[in-house]
């Protein structure tokens, strides 16, 4: 009797599991991610799509503490700064040059941008299952948007490139493309900056959706690439009729929080809100002030006029205390060259330094948003603009003089009577000094043209003469990855010179 | 259950299987007819069927039933033989009509030990497949506390590389018969350990009682869908019957060191003046000033101005200790074995420290005549320590250190840099002195029940349900540590051990499995049959939490609930898969001439999609005992040969949890103040997806002559593997994470020999020697688009991942060198790199990189030998590896990679005036474009290596001596590991997994171990 007792006992988990095929014994589900057949079911899901195309604005940029959008970063690529530990790939690429192999944003903005470009255009092909009238309109609109931001970025940094607009799931992902030209990519990028422009609310920037005027103000700088004079002219009067934004009386709260959240100038910027999302790695203060990633060079510094106090809300310079904002205390009470990963010839960076931030190491927390369009700017392009089209007239020197005369800078007109050319050079300087340290300049130096002419055979440090940065006219188009020429022959061909 | 076409399937198996047995049951024959009967036994008193008894004065033959029993026509005075594969013969005269009797004494052979095989044992002389095996005594000749290193070049057909000497953390990686495939499922064999799938690195060495390694189709067919990488089966030990009571201690110390560290310039003004040289060669700013070099050329106070070596710092002689105790013995119905062990080993780097305990329990016992219980189980704690950032690190940062300060003044402060402008890694002695030391528990389990009733005579139901739990969990804590520069004593930043703060986790993962099987074992006549079917069912829950919190008050406490909930995270999960099998086996032998096997399994899985989750596999194998065929019967130096060959399918699945279920990413984003939870899907998946088989095909012949003494093994193999399940190719344009899918295919192709000798010279003096020999080459056959990854190709036709380099051709000699060759990747100056314009058309591009050998060992091979005397016994073994290559860089290979140390062979390096054509002229390895812009032969080394793995001297006590004092036996040793090792690698020790990489990470050891074993 036993024995059959046993024998029971052991056939029972066999029955059991064989029986069990029914609940599934074999059918396993993640359980901590949803199904994507469960998505677009409810209106609800268009926010969860939406704000997950945001997301993509976190992305990495290929290195330590770098972002794709740490845009301070860009700088270490021209002759504003001198990045010691290669963030964003802008040191190697100015003394070993730029290849199809390059690492951090040679390659990280093309895939991150591709990414981006896939979840839009898959929130593009289903929106529509959702949501119906305005809310399409809008919902769509702030995609469109978001698709010529990423565009816009493709075609300034590779020129041409492939253009994919479908849902991305329904493309073979075993085909291949070529690329379009920059001409096409461009034109892609106004069409879909219109189609924004169209359905995007007429609104200041508060939230950190993007509303008309951040579409206008990508438009605008779209034109300004494209050399469209007089449209970006008009385009930018649009916007600074509009009457939507202004210059921040307080030039440095642009660039911390919570002034930030209050500025009227910022157009859009990537956001960030502690405690929970944070910068990647290691705070702001921490990759600037701490590690000093991003020093001034000397070039920058002389090119500020005599007085102008961008300069010290820009920059610490020797003997800086506590009164002037250095944030460290004790034995670096005072800002000295040549201590704590400050480089001798160069200037340690104090735009961006949260006030009272006291000390900032490792396990410092700050959550400054990253300012990729002010109003400023808008200012500055309207001028550039107008006077490569029509001469400097009243409205170019309108617009320069206010920047110049923000609350806080407070900086004199410029002197009447400026050629056109006297005046480019006069915006030329004015961007780089209102703009410095916000990623801006290198594009500016390859937009203008003069990029090998500034950047080749460049000395960033004044005491060591004999060291030069390198560019190359072919980096007027950078290469695309050679994973990405690999993975489209014979369809792809890599930009010239490579 | 629906009625679907996998279940009539199963039944047809089934079906199939019960047949077979019914057969093989009604095949019989009949025996013949004389006068004289005998019986032939073992020691033991087990009969030896199919022993040949031969009357040598008629010259006539029988061969023995399976009870051992003969009948021979024979008269008085005729002298009977009886012979067997295995034993010694034995002679008796035929003294009247009384039966014979005779009992072999076993030979020097393994031809009847028991191999455990799938589900099963058999004798090793019944193999048709090809299954190499050691023995656990063989094994702990070395003592290690990873049982997974000893087994290297012990078992032709697997690949063992150790990664590192790190306690507790040997990164061991088993390779069965080449890279089999490029999937996410791994090249890592199953490991079954007393039947079901295990873990081999928690087990105490001393508990193994034997390795097998099932390296073809038919042995490992009968895995299916978790065979394809072949089979690792151990048994730990579980007593003897009737083998009374004995206690077993054994004790060991051994001391160890590296076995190669890197020769560097620490002599501080040379040490500036080279970083000068090579910044300037780099076009960077000189970091020393000449006053700074001065400092230290003339000083008289090496306190202050040391010629600091930080290897000496961070390098030690560190012990390990092991205590074993087994209680092992067997009555009449049950044996047992229970052990406990202990190991404390220090690394050879300071901070690292492994202490394992382990408990093995034992057991099998006959509870009725018809029903036999046991159970396996073995425990495992460890703790593990070792610094933040792990053995590679500590290595690096430590030559990133320069030798002009020490890592910590006389007073106590720890010194970041000796000037502010100096570069540098981290302070690694800061970094184990003030704890950012992780800690890691493991806690692991695994043990089976198992219920085993004969049913009728040879027909055997066995049942085993086993549970393998893990629980691990890490404590880090980075301390916040103030750092100052040495010249000044100014301070210089918090010690770089990251963000400071905890970092906790625990996870935890639970595999449960059960198989019942029927297995039917019988001897009619000439045939000899045994077939097996069963079912299994396994499923595996994993979990994991963790979570961290920063700004703590204090380095003393390191508890989450000791730091501020401000910014504190946390995180966790659980996956969860399954598989369900069906399987079976029967193995055919007619005249222990002829043998045939086959296998089967039907395994679905949870991996893949309903309609694609079944998969079957399956093998078939014979052999042929040549030798005892007629025609070799009068060959008196062959013992025995046998040739086999087989061919079979198996299968892998072992990918992602869940590849092909799409999901959406968590992306939430900032609005306003708020963070606002977004979702994308981002990841593309095949919902046909399905099994990745690899087809082997293997032939194999074991030969034993000499009257037992030589025994030598052989196989070829051909490994097939296609429908690999693998990340596609997708575009980047796509955007999207690339789908798993089933493509490409893989072929391995190779040979394994096995030969050893082993005789007794005199009475005393005993002596072996053995040696094997592996080879195989890879070729990947099917891939889709050609993929260069940084220094390698995928391409068809050539082995996966060959290195694709530029070929480094010299050094630049001149200007005047440079305007005359090709165009360079970087533009050179006198003293960098000189680069092979392989397509010659005068420029050198990506068009000039080509295939470079030595991604693959061409050979490996391991010499083991031995000899007792008396009470002395001593043996050796060496391993080597031929024909691999490394691509390392970075720091000690390169100089000044963030300020790291050049090695004194840069004393020797290219300049204006020593033209060194090995050497390029100095340069700071921080990306200098010249050499590190392109991936170059310059950075691969060739790693090949010989090396004497051990050496190994006891002596034995006389028993008659040790039996006064109630000793059973007393052995004591001394034994050296890693004993010399030669090879081209340069500074460092070749051995490790990786083929590419930087070139320090945590050493091996050398280690000279005292030890003792008593028996009681």
């Amino acid at each position: 009797m036993k024995k059959i007792t046993i024998i029971y006992i052991l056939f029972l988990p066999i029955a059991v599991s064989i029986s069990s095929c029914k609940k599934g014994f074999l059918d396993r589900t993640p359980t901590d991610r949803l199904s994507t057949a469960i998505f677009w079911q409810k209106e609800s899901d268009a926010d969860l799509a939406l704000t997950g195309l945001y997301n993509y604005l976190y992305a990495p940029g290929g290195g330590y503490a770098t972002s794709q959008f740490t845009i301070m970063s860009w700088d270490n690529f021209s002759d504003d700064a001198y990045g010691q530990y290669d963030y964003g790939g802008g040191t190697s690429a100015l003394t070993g040059g730029i290849t199809p192999q390059s690492g951090g944003f040679v390659y990280s903005y093309y895939a991150n941008s591709y990414q981006a470009i896939a979840a839009i255009n898959s929130f593009l092909a289903n929106v529509g299952k959702v949501l119906t009238g305005d809310k399409l309109t809008q919902y769509k609109a702030e995609a469109y948007f978001l698709r010529g931001f990423y565009y816009e970025w493709l075609a300034q940094l590779y020129g041409n490139v492939p253009i994919t607009l479908e849902d991305p799931f329904l493309i073979d992902f075993k085909s291949t493309q070529g690329k379009s030209s920059k001409a096409e990519v461009l034109k892609q990028v106004e069409s879909d900056l219109d189609s924004a422009i169209a359905g995007l609310p007429d609104e200041p920037y508060t939230t950190g959706h993007a509303v008309k005027g951040t579409a206008q103000g990508y438009k605008l700088r779209t034109l300004l690439l494209e050399e469209k004079w007089a449209e970006a002219a008009a385009l930018a009067k649009e916007i600074i009729d509009g009457g939507k934004f202004s210059l921040n009386p307080n030039y440095a709260g642009n660039f911390y929080k919570p002034d930030q959240n209050a500025s009227p100038e910022i157009m859009f910027s990537v956001k960030y809100q502690l405690p929970n999302v944070q910068h990647q790695d290691v705070a702001l203060a921490v990759h600037l002030q701490k590690w000093k990633g991003e020093l001034g060079t000397q070039d920058l510094i002389n090119e500020y006029e005599p007085g102008d106090p961008r300069k010290t809300m820009t920059f610490f310079f020797i003997g800086d205390t506590q009164a002037q904002g250095w944030p460290f205390t004790g034995d670096l009470a005072v800002a000295t060259p040549g201590k704590d990963s400050w480089i001798d010839g160069y200037y340690a960076v104090k735009k961006w330094l949260t006030p009272g931030m006291v000390n900032p190491d490792y396990g410092a927390l700050d959550d400054n948003d990253f300012v990729l369009l002010r109003y400023a700017d808008v200012k500055l392009m309207y001028a550039e603009a107008q006077n490569e089209a029509v001469g400097p007239d009243a409205g170019v020197y309108q617009q320069v003089n206010e920047v110049r005369a923000r609350p806080d800078v407070n900086m004199p007109p410029l002197p009447a009577g400026l050629s056109q050319a006297e005046m480019r050079e006069r915006i030329r300087h004015e961007r780089r000094v209102e703009f410095a340290l916000e990623g801006l300049r290198y594009h500016d130096l390859r937009r203008w043209g003069i990029a090998t002419e500034k950047l080749n055979g460049f000395v960033p440090n004044p005491l060591f003469p004999n060291i030069k940065t390198k560019y190359e006219d072919k980096y007027q188009f950078w290469p695309i990855p050679q994973t990405e020429i690999d993975r489209n022959q014979p369809d792809l061909e890599q930009n010239p010179g490579y | 259950m629906k009625n679907s076409p996998h279940k009539n399937l199963l039944q047809t198996l089934l079906l199939l299987c019960i047949s077979n047995v019914l057969i093989f049951l009604f095949a019989t024959s009949a025996i013949a007819q004389t006068n004289i009967s005998g019986r032939v036994t073992n020691a033991a008193n087990e009969p030896l069927p199919y022993a040949s008894v031969t009357n040598k004065n008629t010259n006539k033959a029988v061969v023995t039933d399976n009870n051992g029993a003969f009948t021979i026509a024979a008269r008085a005075g005729d002298v009977i033989e009886a012979s067997i594969v295995g034993y010694i013969n034995q002679q008796i005269t035929v003294n009247g009509s009384e039966p014979l009797s005779f009992v072999l004494q076993p030979g020097e052979t393994k031809l009847n030990e028991v191999v455990v095989v799938g589900y099963n044992t058999q004798s090793r002389r019944n193999l048709t497949s090809a299954v190499a095996t050691v023995s656990g005594d063989e094994l702990n000749k070395r003592v290690q506390t990873n049982p997974a290193t000893l087994l290297q070049g012990q078992l032709p057909g697997l690949q063992v590389v150790q990664n590192s000497g790190q306690p507790g953390n040997e990164g061991v990686s088993l390779l069965i018969r080449g890279v089999g495939t490029f999937s996410g499922a791994g090249t890592a064999p199953l490991i079954i350990v007393d039947g079901l799938p295990g873990s081999l690195s928690v087990l105490n060495p001393n508990d193994i009682e034997s390795v097998s390694v099932l390296k073809d189709a038919a042995s490992a067919a009968i895995y299916g869908s978790r065979g394809a990488n072949g089979v690792i089966v151990i048994k730990t030990k579980k007593g003897k019957p009737n083998s009374g009571f004995s206690v077993n201690y054994n004790y060991s110390l051994g001391i160890q060191k590296a076995t190669a560290l890197p020769d560097l310039v620490t002599n501080s003004a040379r040490f500036m003046e080279l970083s000068n040289e090579a910044r300037l060669n780099s076009g960077l700013q000189p970091l020393y000033t000449q006053d700074q070099i001065d400092l230290y050329k003339d000083a008289t106070d090496r306190v202050k101005y040391p010629n600091h070596n930080w290897l000496n710092d961070v390098f030690r002689t560190a012990t390990v200790q092991n205590h074993y105790l087994n209680m092992t013995g067997g009555a009449e119905n049950t044996n047992y074995s229970l052990s406990i062990g202990y190991a404390d080993q220090d690394g050879v780097m300071i901070g690292f420290n492994e202490k394992k305990y382990t408990m093995d329990f034992g057991l099998s016992s006959r509870v009725s005549k018809r029903i036999t219980i046991g159970t396996n189980i073995q425990m495992r704690y460890s703790h593990r320590l070792a610094p933040e950032n792990g053995g590679t690190d500590m290595f690096l940062s430590t030559i990133a250190q320069s030798p002009l300060y020490p890592p910590r003044t006389a007073d106590g402060l720890w010194i970041k840099r000796a000037y502010p402008n100096e570069l540098g890694n981290k302070n690694t002695v800061a970094i184990v002195a003030e704890d950012a030391v992780i800690r890691y528990d493991d806690y692991y389990a695994q043990g089976n029940l198992s219920l085993d009733v004969d049913i009728i005579d040879g027909l055997k139901w066995e049942n085993r349900a086993g549970m393998n739990f893990d629980a691990n969990k890490y404590n880090d804590f980075r301390p916040v540590v103030q750092t100052y520069y040495y010249n000044d004593l100014s301070p210089a930043g918090i010690l770089d051990d990251g963000t400071p703060g905890l970092n906790v986790g625990r996870a935890d993962n639970i595999y449960t499995v059960y198989y019942s099987q029927l297995t039917y074992k019988k001897q009619l006549g000439s045939h000899n049959i045994s077939a097996l079917a069963g079912f299994q069912q396994e499923y595996n829950g994993a979990s994991n939490i963790d979570a961290s919190r920063i700004q703590f008050p204090t380095n003393d406490l390191r508890e989450l609930n000791a730091g501020p909930a401000d910014g504190q995270t946390n995180r966790g999960t659980s996956s969860a898969w399954a598989i369900r099998s069906f399987y079976g086996n029967a193995n055919y032998s007619f005249e222990d001439k002829y043998l045939l096997g086959a296998s089967i399994r039907y395994d679905g899985t949870s991996r893949l999609p309903k309609d694609s989750r079944w998969g079957l596999f399956y093998s078939f194998s014979g052999g042929w005992r040549i030798s005892k065929e007629n025609f070799l019967k009068n060959a008196s130096w062959l013992n025995d040969l046998k040739i086999r060959a087989s061919w079979g399918q198996l299968g892998n699945q072992n990918i992602g949890t869940y590849p092909y279920q799409a999901t959406l990413d968590n992306r939430s984003y900032v609005f306003g103040t708020t963070v606002q939870t977004g979702f994308a899907a981002s990841t593309l998946v095949d919902p046909s997806l399905t099994w990745e088989t690899t087809r082997v095909v293997d032939v194999g012949l074991d030969m034993t002559v000499l009257n037992n003494r030589l025994t030598f093994t052989a196989d070829w193999f051909n490994k097939y593997t296609f429908d690999i399940l693998r990340a596609s190719q997708v575009p980047l344009w796509l955007g999207l994470n690339a789908p798993t899918i089933n493509n490409g295919a893989l072929r391995n192709t190779g040979f394994e020999l096995e030969a050893q000798y082993r005789d007794v010279i005199g009475k005393n003096f005993s002596w072996y020697v053995g040696g094997n020999i592996q080879a195989y080459k890879n070729k990947l056959e099917e891939f889709g688009k050609t993929e260069i990854g940084g220094n390698t190709i995928r391409e068809e036709g050539h082995p996966l991942d060959e290195f694709f380099l530029y070929q480094w051709d010299g050094i630049f000699q001149s200007q005047e060198e440079i305007d005359k060759s090709p165009t360079q990747p970087v533009t050179p100056t006198p003293g960098d790199l000189k680069i092979k314009d392989i397509n010659g058309d005068g420029i050198i591009n990506t068009d000039d990189r080509t295939y470079t050998g030595g991604r693959y060992p061409s050979f490996q091979y391991a010499i083991n030998l031995g000899a007792s005397f008396k009470g002395f016994d001593f043996s050796a073994q060496l391993f080597g590896s031929q024909g691999q290559k490394i691509y390392v860089n970075g720091w000690g290979i390169e100089p000044f990679r963030q300020g790291s140390l050049p090695t004194t062979d840069w004393l020797n390096r290219w300049t204006p005036e020593n033209h060194s054509t090995t050497l390029p002229k100095i340069y700071v390895a921080d990306s200098y474009p010249a050499v590190q812009n392109y991936a170059s032969t310059y950075f691969l080394k060739d790693a090949s290596f010989l090396r004497l793995k051990n050496v190994q001297l006891g002596y034995t006590l006389p028993a008659s001596i040790m039996s006064k004092a109630g000793i059973k036996n007393l052995r004591v040793f001394v034994s050296a590991d890693n004993v010399f090792t030669a090879s081209k690698f340069p500074g460092l020790d070749p051995e490790r997994t990786s083929f590419s990489s930087t070139y320090v990470s945590y050493p091996q050891n050398r280690t000279i171990t005292f030890g003792a074993s008593v028996q009681f």
